[in-house]
């Protein structure tokens, strides 16, 4: 087992479903959606001042009618990426804001809710138009809610 | 503004100081600078939509027009993640001649800030003077891609023109030219009294801030943050390169412009290391690579910003199922209120300068193929 993958093992063992060291330099994590605040709470206090949130990917997977939260960190002194994901359902997806833990998160946030519609509990700066122009209703990166060109 | 001790000032989202539409409310106490909340919404060009909706071969074009300053960095990181997702090997070869393209974008992107920089400062003759100088750099993108700007010359599995020892031989004239320059630059910056006043001690940016908010590149690095994609997550020749990783503790927008200025003498050294140690061998595949196996990957680099991630899912066939670009600007904007927190209002583009903003890419045209024709389409269109 490489070194990093020991680290974030002993990190955030318990806390999620599963760890798994994709590449190197590239570990996944998968996790239930109720444990986002306190997996980002425990890294904070593992790693402090040895990370950031490198960005916040949402992924409409159609086939398995949920989307895919995916939070990617970069671990300086690990010199490697967690790319930790939450699955929701697409009916009302939403997940507890870390924005109050890291700063940085409420602009990923807005973006993940303005092209995808999923919604962050606690973030009162969610809106649209963030990125896409005013008098779209429509979320753009949600497959079947676009025309396809 | 009746009730408030404040008043917000709008500034953008046109504005002389801004060359890219975004609007920042400025609350300000007198000349003191209270607050500043960016708002965005006036460049968001739909290209992330519009990869999925592509082949993994056109997507290449697209991500070399999220920003035409930095296009070689951004197909270079898309070609990064395809060859991840696909096991794709590179030959040697195109590994350097990426790197080559790769630094002279950082030399002629820096150059351009300068330029801008001595615009928003009225020094005048500096932007021309540097302009003058940053075109010898384009002529050598030109002569290596057969564009100046919009070079289209990394594809996943190599790049698409090979250098001559004669071409090398006039990139190493050309180098010797520019290292000078530079050097002449760098005197300017260490020594000019108007530009020492405008910079230094403005827009301070904390350490603790560089890791809360995740600033990237030259602005982390100017805050004593060791971090430098190129020699944390190997790409392209980096690896096989020695460089030094600049770095400086005074946190201001001064030492944010002096980063650049050393890193364009690393630079030039990492461009002279590759063309004399090119290796020999092919540059590319046989044939262009057009389905990629199913799989995702995460590919980092460091654009001329920061650190530049895409994030590409692949499904198998010749279309990709989701394209996630996070550029460098998208941090280090968003984020950037609070270097402004007690500065005076005459900074704000000074400061604003010393983060080299860049709207486009940050927001990322919207055109639709329909029946083979491309067409310009609002976005609400695009929606219905």
């Amino acid at each position: 087992m490489s070194m990093p993958l020991t680290r974030v093992k002993e990190s955030l063992t318990g806390m999620v479903r599963t760890i798994e060291e994709v590449a190197p330099q590239r570990i996944n994590i998968n996790a239930e959606p109720r444990d986002v605040k306190s997996i980002f709470r425990k890294l904070l206090e593992d790693f402090k001042n040895d990370f950031y949130l490198d960005f916040v990917a949402a992924v409409d997977y159609v086939e398995d009618k949920q989307f895919e939260v995916n939070y990617v960190v970069w671990v300086y002194s690990l010199k490697t990426i967690l790319s930790i994901r939450f699955r929701l359902p697409k009916e009302n997806p939403n997940l507890d804001t870390i924005s109050d833990l890291i700063p940085s998160a409420i602009n990923h946030e807005k973006e993940a809710y303005d092209l995808m519609g999923i919604t962050f509990s606690g973030n009162s700066e969610l809106k649209r138009g963030f990125f896409v122009a005013e008098g779209i209703n429509e979320f753009p990166l949600v497959k079947n809610e676009v025309k396809k060109a | 503004m009746s009730g408030s001790k404040y008043i917000e000032i709008p500034i953008g989202p046109q504005h002389p100081a801004l060359h890219e539409p975004i609007l920042f409310r400025v609350k300000v106490e007198g000349e003191k600078i209270v607050d500043v909340i960016p708002s965005t919404g006036y460049n968001h060009r739909g290209i992330e939509r519009l990869c999925e909706d592509n082949t993994f071969l056109r997507d290449v074009f697209l991500a070399g027009r999220v920003c035409g300053i930095c296009n070689v960095i951004h197909t270079t990181c898309y070609s990064e993640c395809i060859e991840r997702v696909g096991n794709i090997d590179v030959p040697p070869r195109a590994k350097y001649l990426r790197t080559i393209l790769n630094e002279l974008e950082r030399i002629h992107s820096h150059m351009l800030l300068f330029a801008i920089l001595g615009e928003l400062i009225g020094f005048q003759t500096l932007f021309m003077l540097v302009m003058r100088d940053r075109e010898s750099i384009l002529t050598l993108k030109e002569l290596i891609a057969g564009n100046r700007i919009q070079a289209d010359y990394v594809m996943p599995g190599g790049v698409r023109k090979d250098l001559t020892p004669e071409k090398i031989q006039q990139i190493k004239k050309a180098l010797d030219q520019v290292r000078a320059r530079i050097k002449y630059y760098k005197k300017v910056f260490e020594n000019d009294s108007i530009i020492k006043k405008r910079l230094s001690g403005v827009g301070i940016l904390d350490v603790q801030d560089v890791y809360r908010y995740g600033f990237v590149g030259p602005i982390a690095r100017a805050s004593g943050v060791k971090s430098d994609v190129r020699c944390e997550d190997y790409y392209a020749a980096y690896n096989d390169i020695p460089f030094n990783v600049i770095t400086r503790n005074e946190c201001d927008s001064w030492s944010r412009m002096m980063v650049r200025v050393d890193e364009l003498f690393e630079s030039v050294n990492i461009v002279e290391y590759a063309v004399d140690h090119l290796p020999e061998g092919p540059i590319g595949p046989k044939a262009m690579i057009r389905t990629v196996k199913a799989g995702e990957a995460i590919a980092r680099v460091e654009a001329p910003r920061g650190e530049l991630v895409y994030y590409i899912i692949s499904k198998g066939g010749d279309k990709p199922y989701r394209v996630k670009i996070r550029t460098p600007s998208f941090n280090n904007i968003l984020n950037c209120q609070v270097m402004f927190k007690d500065a005076n209002l005459a900074d704000l583009p000074a400061i604003l300068v010393s983060l080299d903003p860049c709207i486009s890419c940050m927001e990322r045209l919207v055109v639709v193929e329909e029946n083979g024709r491309a067409e310009m389409k609002s976005l609400v269109d695009l929606a219905r």
